[in-house]
């Protein structure tokens, strides 16, 4: 569904030379598939995702690959092509919170304006009601309420839930979530990604998750990427990779997550049979 | 696409004003060079300028008077051998003056917008820094930001002729008068910007070291927050020389003999509807260019502190964790 | 809300049930006493946003103290109360035997050097136009130290964070996230403080950055003997740093143990859902998932009775008018109490109810 191939984004130099950022990258993301990009921070996963929503700015340039989106080359089709498939077909979450909200606009009026932006048919009430069925969904209460709210009214794990929610509003075939549970707490964030998985399942939507923490991944994803100094050095089933995964830098970031969860294990441990603090 | 399209839109909006700039100067370097070699030329005549009519005096040139000096046999005329840009209704040499009036205009620009920085940026971050800090600070607060409005919306010229009236036509009141004017815009300005840097941690950090608020507002609030203000000091220079001009129109300025550009422009707008235009045109190009040259060198120096500020991020710190990773 | 934790009251001797054994100094006093601490916002005439709802608190003397809770549970208002950047509505902070809770003007900003805080954001917590060793400099400024003392305790404080003198010359901005926040421990580690609040001090980092910094704490805590208040969400984080944790939902601790009782034997049902809601970095794993339903309500003009009322899988309609209480459990693991607030407690203790486990 979204094929990535032999893809170099980088600056390029004055004097010929070209300065990439990441190079040859290739990934396969199928109808129904949920797929996890992993890597530790500056690897280029965030850059992978601005090239996929045509939000490369100079002097950062794709040189060369294609990103095919059900068949079309979204770097060689034209801007506003592009616009008119980015936001329906394939929707962004990018992180960021409540800045990637319009300040001056009603949060409901926002959501309902990317509707009727890519379907003029749509009535403002249709779209309205459209709106507040989908902050309902991703779990806001009193959803009627918070539509009528302007984005400074919200918290920030309300105003990543709205993002979510505009990215969904046009029933996109395939979603990319950067960071899409950032600023979220524990329990909504679960919420949130069974409401991806049941996505991925029953609509066969694509999922690309971009995101540092394995766990969400182990859960949620089918398979993961993992991306190291602009390059995709793994590209693994999730249950071999979490058994067995084979490139150093997959086996670091495995190594260190575990590392964390056996040294909080162990000293809960000691510090239940020594008791609290040292005298 | 609202939530996702509308920042790089802002991105491009913000840099309107520089692609302006870039427009009029097609290579950036040579707009640089004419921008500051602008504001040079300037300041040069400012230190040397008034003496450059005594000067070709001395030296035998028919040319050369004295910025004051009246040549009463020759007043109204236009440009000649002995006056090059013509004389004034009472006998002034343009040229001369016109050589002396940057150094009045630029003191009176320079002293005035020093004071109100001076005397505003303080009372600003005072102001800012106490809003919503207990009963007495947000009085406080409120006491400042209250005395600004009073200045603001006092008329400016009647004031100024009201001082006129009680001390006389000089220099100084012009000052006061400027310094009045502008004085309000930097505290609002300044009380806008440690609003916003009060709430960094860095803020809250210092006051969790027992430092205490003056400490606090000006050794880490304030150099923080004043960027933006002391960018705008060239705008308000022109903007002061501008304002200079009018008050010699209603009579509040500088005094007549005094070669300030307002003044020769207002003394001569009288004899324009005689067809006598060189006692007004001059000074007024001569303005225009001053203005000008203020206000683009406000404009470069804002978008060069941006790209000061960006930097590159983590840099030395990734260095010294690669080296350290191979040692 | 009253709270059976240890240091509230004067002690009966041999009482093994009490940790004030371990966690308070010598005086028979734990470091900080927080006691039945509220804060309240009035956002306007009729609405009253009660942050934190009259919690008690101890902390020993080189103890860790989890706080964990969702956004708006009241658990960075807390730590900012202890800290007096906040004054309390009612309440009070006890620092072993000063009440520094009411302390005012240039009497507060002496104390203040005792009880330090580090940012979550490393990046905005350093005075970004100054060098590091310039901002150290400026922490000690209220010690009137000699020259030669103020730079061999910054060295020292330097040297215990693991920050090499060539970076110190540096401003914040030239520095990778994991430096910043060592930098900025440097920075309230200078003034010999007593207690250090660490407020999501670990959450902008990454997996390595994390490891790392919790390390270092420990280490920080070995050597200077300072006690910490640890703030998170992240559970991992907190599970591998804290003595003993506290629970906090909707302004109120809900339940406070040692961290093993707290991660493997919880009782309350928030605690049990906030800790199933993890994801653990294995496929494998299948933890039942006990939900809660609905999101943390309003704090504004919150109802009375339990907080929980609302989403709570096992709430009955006596709930609704129950005021929150910390009750002591039963089996108490070591010497340390283990209080929850929830009026089903015996009922959840006992298996006389379960909470329900959603499939995944």
């Amino acid at each position: 569904m979204l094929e990535i191939e032999g893809l170099t984004v980088g600056i390029p130099h004055a004097d010929g030379s070209f300065e990439s950022m990441i190079e040859d990258i290739a990934l396969r993301v199928d109808a129904g598939q949920a797929v996890g990009l992993v890597g530790e921070a500056g690897a280029g996963k965030s850059l992978l995702v601005h090239a996929i929503a045509g939000q490369l700015r100079p002097p950062v340039v794709a040189r060369s690959g294609t990103i095919r989106f059900e068949g079309q080359d979204l770097l060689a089709m034209n801007a506003e092509v592009r616009q008119t498939i980015l936001g329906r077909d394939l929707a962004l979450v990018l992180p960021g919170g409540r800045a990637r909200l319009d300040p001056l606009m009603k949060v409901g009026k926002q959501i309902a304006r990317v509707q009727r932006d890519h379907d003029g048919s749509v009535s403002k009430k249709v779209a309205q009601a459209r709106a507040i069925e989908l902050l309902d969904r991703v779990g806001i209460p009193d959803a009627d309420l918070r539509a009528e709210a302007y984005p400074h009214e919200l918290s920030g794990g309300m105003a990543q839930r709205a993002l979510v929610a505009m990215a969904l509003v046009n029933r996109p075939r395939f979603l990319v979530a950067d960071e899409p549970t950032s600023g979220i707490d524990v329990t909504i964030q679960r919420q949130l990604l069974e409401d991806f998985s049941s996505l991925c399942r029953e609509e066969h939507v694509g999922l690309l998750i971009v995101t540092r923490d394995l766990g969400i991944v182990a859960h949620y994803c089918d398979r993961v990427a993992v991306v190291s100094e602009g390059r995709i050095v793994e590209d693994a089933d999730v249950r071999t990779f979490f058994k067995s995964p084979e490139h150093p830098v997959s086996q670091e970031l495995m190594r260190a997550t575990i590392l964390e969860r056996q040294q909080a294990a162990a000293w809960s441990e000691q510090t239940g049979t020594v008791g609290a603090g040292r005298s | 696409m609202t939530g996702v399209t509308s920042p790089a839109a802002l991105a491009q909006r913000r840099h309107l004003l520089a692609r302006v700039g870039r427009a009029i100067f097609k290579k950036p370097g040579l707009g640089t060079a004419v921008i500051y070699g602008g504001l040079i030329f300037f300041f040069l005549l400012a230190a040397i300028g008034p003496s450059i009519g005594p000067w070709l005096q001395d030296v035998g040139c028919g040319c050369g008077w004295g910025p004051e000096e009246l040549d009463p046999t020759h007043s109204l005329e236009p440009m000649n051998a002995r006056h090059l840009l013509g004389t004034d209704a009472s006998g002034h040499d343009i040229f001369s003056r016109l050589l002396a009036s940057p150094r009045v205009n630029l003191v009176i620009a320079f002293v005035a917008a020093f004071l109100s920085v001076a005397i505003g940026v303080p009372l600003g971050l005072i102001a800012g820094y106490s809003v919503g800090r207990g009963r007495a600070a947000s009085l406080l607060s409120e006491l400042i930001m209250r005395a600004q409005d009073v200045l603001q919306s006092f008329p400016i010229f009647v004031f100024a002729m009201v001082l006129v009236a009680v001390a006389g036509q000089s220099t100084q009141n012009v000052i006061i008068a400027m310094t009045i004017v502008n004085l309000p815009a930097f505290a609002r300005l300044a009380r806008a910007e440690i609003l916003t840097t009060r709430e960094q941690p860095y803020a809250d950090a210092a006051r969790i070291l027992g430092h205490s608020n003056v400490w606090i507002i000006f050794r880490h609030l304030g150099p923080n927050s004043v960027a933006s203000t002391l960018a705008t000091m060239p705008v308000v220079m022109g903007f002061v020389v501008l304002f200079t001009a009018s008050l010699s129109f209603v009579g509040a300025g500088v005094p007549v003999t005094t070669p300030e550009l307002g003044g020769m422009i207002s003394r001569g707008a009288g004899n324009m509807v005689t067809g006598e235009w060189w006692p007004s045109v001059f000074p007024g190009i001569a303005l225009g260019v001053l203005v000008l040259t203020f206000a683009f060198a406000a404009q470069d120096i804002a978008t060069r502190m941006r790209t000061v500020k960006r930097g590159e991020s983590g840099a030395i710190g990734a260095v010294a964790e690669t080296r350290a990773a191979s040692a | 809300m009253t709270q059976a934790s240890a240091g509230e009251q004067p002690l009966e001797a041999g009482d093994q049930e009490s940790a004030s054994a371990d966690v308070t100094g010598a005086n028979g006093r734990p470091l900080i006493d927080v006691r039945n601490i509220a804060k309240h916002f009035r956002i306007s005439r009729r609405e009253n946003l009660v942050a934190v709802g009259g919690v008690d608190l101890t902390i020993g003397r080189g103890e860790t103290v989890g706080l964990v809770g969702e956004s708006g549970s009241g658990k960075t208002t807390l730590g900012r109360l202890i800290l007096r950047l906040w004054d309390p509505t009612y309440g009070e902070v006890w620092y072993e035997d000063k009440k520094i809770s009411h302390m005012q003007g240039s009497e507060l900003r002496r104390w203040r050097p005792k009880l330090q805080m580090v940012f979550q954001d490393p990046s905005t917590s350093l005075n970004p136009r100054m060098t590091i060793r310039q901002a150290l400099r400026d922490a000690v400024r209220g010690f009137k130290l000699s020259r030669e003392e103020r730079d061999s305790r910054i060295q020292e404080v330097l040297d215990a964070v693991h920050v090499p003198a060539a970076l110190t010359e540096a401003h914040p901005e030239a520095l990778t996230g994991s430096q910043q926040q060592r930098c900025a421990i440097a920075r309230s580690l200078v003034m010999k403080p007593d207690l250090i609040v660490l407020d999501e001090a670990v959450s902008n980092l990454d997996v390595r950055g994390r490891l790392e910094i919790i390390e270092l704490l420990r280490e920080v805590q070995q050597q200077f003997g300072v006690s910490y208040l640890f703030i998170s969400h992240d559970l991992t984080a907190v599970r591998s740093i804290s003595h003993r944790v506290a629970v906090m939902y909707l302004g109120l601790i809900v339940e406070f143990a040692s961290t093993d009782v707290i991660f493997e034997r919880p009782v309350h049902p928030y605690t049990r859902s906030l800790l199933s809601a993890v994801l653990y970095p294995d496929p494998e794993a299948g933890a039942p998932h006990y939900t809660l339903e609905g999101e943390i309500p309003s704090p504004i003009n919150l109802p009375p009775g339990c907080p929980l009322y609302s989403r709570c899988p096992v709430s009955e309609p006596e709930c609704e008018q129950w005021t929150p209480e910390l009750f002591p459990m039963e089996q108490t693991a070591g010497n340390v109490p283990h209080v929850a607030a929830c009026r089903r407690i015996d009922d959840l203790t006992s298996g006389r109810v379960e909470m329900v486990a959603s499939g995944r």
